[in-house]
């Protein structure tokens, strides 16, 4: 398979949720900027998708996209979500233990109660409609669980749709696939190309992201709906082996296998 | 009916949120061409406050006296390691330490700002990039920057 | 080719327990077909750093708690032919670890390691007629596995390059993910 490509969203979303619109707090990152791509880092990128055929014009290989939300000032995406959540299951059970094993008659110790209480943490409600939200604690942005709701760790924006001129033209075709880490459910984003009509196709991606509010006496996470755009430019320069600048193939070996 | 969401109200003092420093970084680029030149992207969370230089190695975070900085990483090839090796800046106005995100090794930084700043300061990043190990520094230096007037609200 | 681990492939340097881990299989199709065997079929890779075994059918995958690993496997010839149709395919039926207990080395594992080790690569719908859909298997090492090293074994389905029946196969030796602690 030729190499997949990377498509990284950023979103500040304190400033999104403050002004309810990603314009102006998206900016866009994919791993072809050798290849051409342009805007790499801004709110305008276009990213460039090489034709990829045999010489009878044959699709020889498809091309892969694969898209990755991020929140600017939250923990990175790079700290495995259900790692986390697993760890604060641990954490829970240490507390229940050490729960069990105060010591009543001795006279509870008000420290001992609020450092457990610290790390028992606070929960927020996941509306009916939150998606994405792994059932876990309040955290701030080191990643540790906090009782404050100032400060809070805002939770991975959620792609919910992509559509467009690049989907309706059916330049490509995205669906939700599913993998092992939790960050979004579970849920990636992805689509195949077709890289047979050269042109700039815009898509518009459809983004969810949450805001936690306090009502009636307990803390929410409410989903805020915003949409951005982007687009692809598929040309028809043949694919190129990045290594060998040569076409697509089985990479050239030494004659002699090397020793060591 | 529910009652409405209230939008949280503006502080008159200071939040209680770190300014977060962003690293997006390329490391297959920049292992492909040996340096950090264009494949460095630097945000930070203060841009309504009046920081400058998005996206570039020459990010301006406006900051004052008390704020507390995080320094932290996004490589956009979710296969390669990458990590913040060093965040060096004059210790008068702030001294990073080196810490990880609980029960694991991707590292952050963290630092308090000692001082208000007249004019800006700038200071060195260094990270390591997957297997090499001397540290990359991009050209260009990121500052810190103080705040244009009083007012910190847009 | 590495074959002995050394100091300092067990430094913390190097490995983050967020990068994705692909351990990708090769297959010799044709002799695999031939003696009905999976030995000396299997040469296995992967993208960690300092697993010994790269190339061989019991490659060792350096990990750590939380990290995902993604298994592929395809064919040693696996371009299209010049008549249009595709080479035989391998798949795999089924990851399955091992007991680390000496003296049960074959049997099935007491206990995970693994959290939501299954297929992946399908789609949450088909959109259109050419949504794509693929298959592979994933996993992520439990947070609270130990550190150690655990085996595994591949329950393999091969194509034959004639007829729709297939070949059922174990692989011969046991490749292994080596928990390293984070």
């Amino acid at each position: 398979m030729a190499q997949q490509h990377g498509i990284i969203v950023l979103f500040d979303v304190e400033n999104a949720l403050r002004t309810r619109s990603l314009e102006g707090n998206t900016y866009w990152f994919d791993n072809m900027k050798l290849f051409g791509s342009e805007g790499v880092g801004t709110e305008r990128l276009e990213t460039i998708v090489p034709g990829t055929h045999y010489l009878d014009g044959s699709q020889a290989t498809e091309q892969v996209l694969n898209w990755l939300p991020a929140a600017l000032g939250s923990i990175p995406p790079t700290v495995p979500r259900n790692y986390l959540a697993e760890q604060g299951r641990a954490d829970d059970r240490r507390t229940l233990d050490e729960l069990a094993g105060l010591d009543a008659a001795g006279g509870v110790n008000e420290t001992d109660v609020r450092r457990l209480q610290g790390r028992v943490g606070k929960r927020a409600r996941k509306q009916a409609s939150g998606r994405g939200l792994t059932d876990s604690k309040l955290l701030d942005v080191t990643g540790r669980t906090t009782t404050s709701s100032d400060a809070y760790n805002y939770p991975a924006p959620v792609i919910t749709d992509i559509t467009g001129p690049a989907v309706t033209e059916k330049i490509m075709y995205p669906a939700q696939y599913g993998s092992p880490d939790m960050i979004y459910d579970g849920w990636y984003w992805a689509a195949t190309v077709d890289t047979s009509r050269p042109g700039v196709y815009r898509y518009t991606m459809h983004v969810q992201l949450h805001e936690l509010v306090e009502r009636n006496d307990e803390l929410v996470w409410e989903s805020v709906d915003l949409t951005c755009e982007s687009s692809l430019k598929i040309i028809n320069d043949p694919k190129r082996n990045g290594f060998t600048g040569a076409g697509l193939g089985v990479l050239p070996m030494p004659p002699v296998p090397v020793t060591g | 009916m529910p009652p409405r969401n209230r939008q949280p109200e503006r502080r008159s003092t200071r939040s209680a949120r770190p300014v977060t420093i962003t690293a997006v970084v390329d490391p297959v680029a920049a292992l492909a061409s040996e340096n950090l030149d264009g494949s460095l992207y630097l945000y930070d969370t203060n841009r309504p406050a009046g920081s400058t230089g998005f996206g570039t190695p020459e990010l301006h975070s406006r900051v004052r006296k008390g704020d507390t900085l995080l320094w932290n990483v996004i490589p956009l090839e979710c296969e390669t390691y990458v990590s913040l090796a060093d965040v060096e800046i004059d210790p008068q106005i702030a001294e990073p330490e080196q810490k990880v995100y609980p029960g694991t090794d991707i590292v952050f930084w963290t630092a308090e700002v000692k001082q208000d700043l007249t004019e800006p300061v700038p200071y060195r990043l260094s990270f390591l990039l997957g297997t090499v190990t001397t540290p990359f520094t991009p050209t260009g230096r990121p500052a810190l920057a103080g705040s244009a007037g009083d007012g910190k609200e847009a | 080719m590495t074959q002995a681990y050394a100091a300092t492939d067990f430094t913390e340097r190097g490995q983050l327990n967020s990068v994705q881990l692909n351990v990708v299989t090769l297959v010799d199709m044709e002799r695999a077909a031939a003696t009905k065997s999976l030995d000396g079929c299997l040469y296995m890779m992967d993208n960690s750093v300092g697993g010994v075994g790269q190339g061989t059918d019991h490659l060792e995958t350096v990990c750590k708690q939380g990290q995902v690993i993604n298994w592929i496997i395809r064919p040693i010839d696996m371009h299209r032919r010049p008549d249009g149709t595709w080479p035989p395919m391998p798949k795999i039926n089924n990851i399955v670890f091992l007991d680390i207990e000496k003296g049960d080395e074959d049997d099935v594992a007491e206990r995970r390691i693994m959290t939501e080790l299954k297929v992946y690569g399908a789609p949450d719908r088909m959109r259109d007629q050419y949504t794509a859909v693929y298959y592979y298997w994933a996993g992520a090492v439990m947070s609270e596995a130990r550190a150690g090293l655990y085996r595994y074994r591949f329950v393999l389905e091969l194509e034959k390059e004639h007829g729709t029946d297939k070949l059922y196969l174990n692989s011969a030796r046991y490749p292994a993910l080596r928990v390293l602690p984070v």
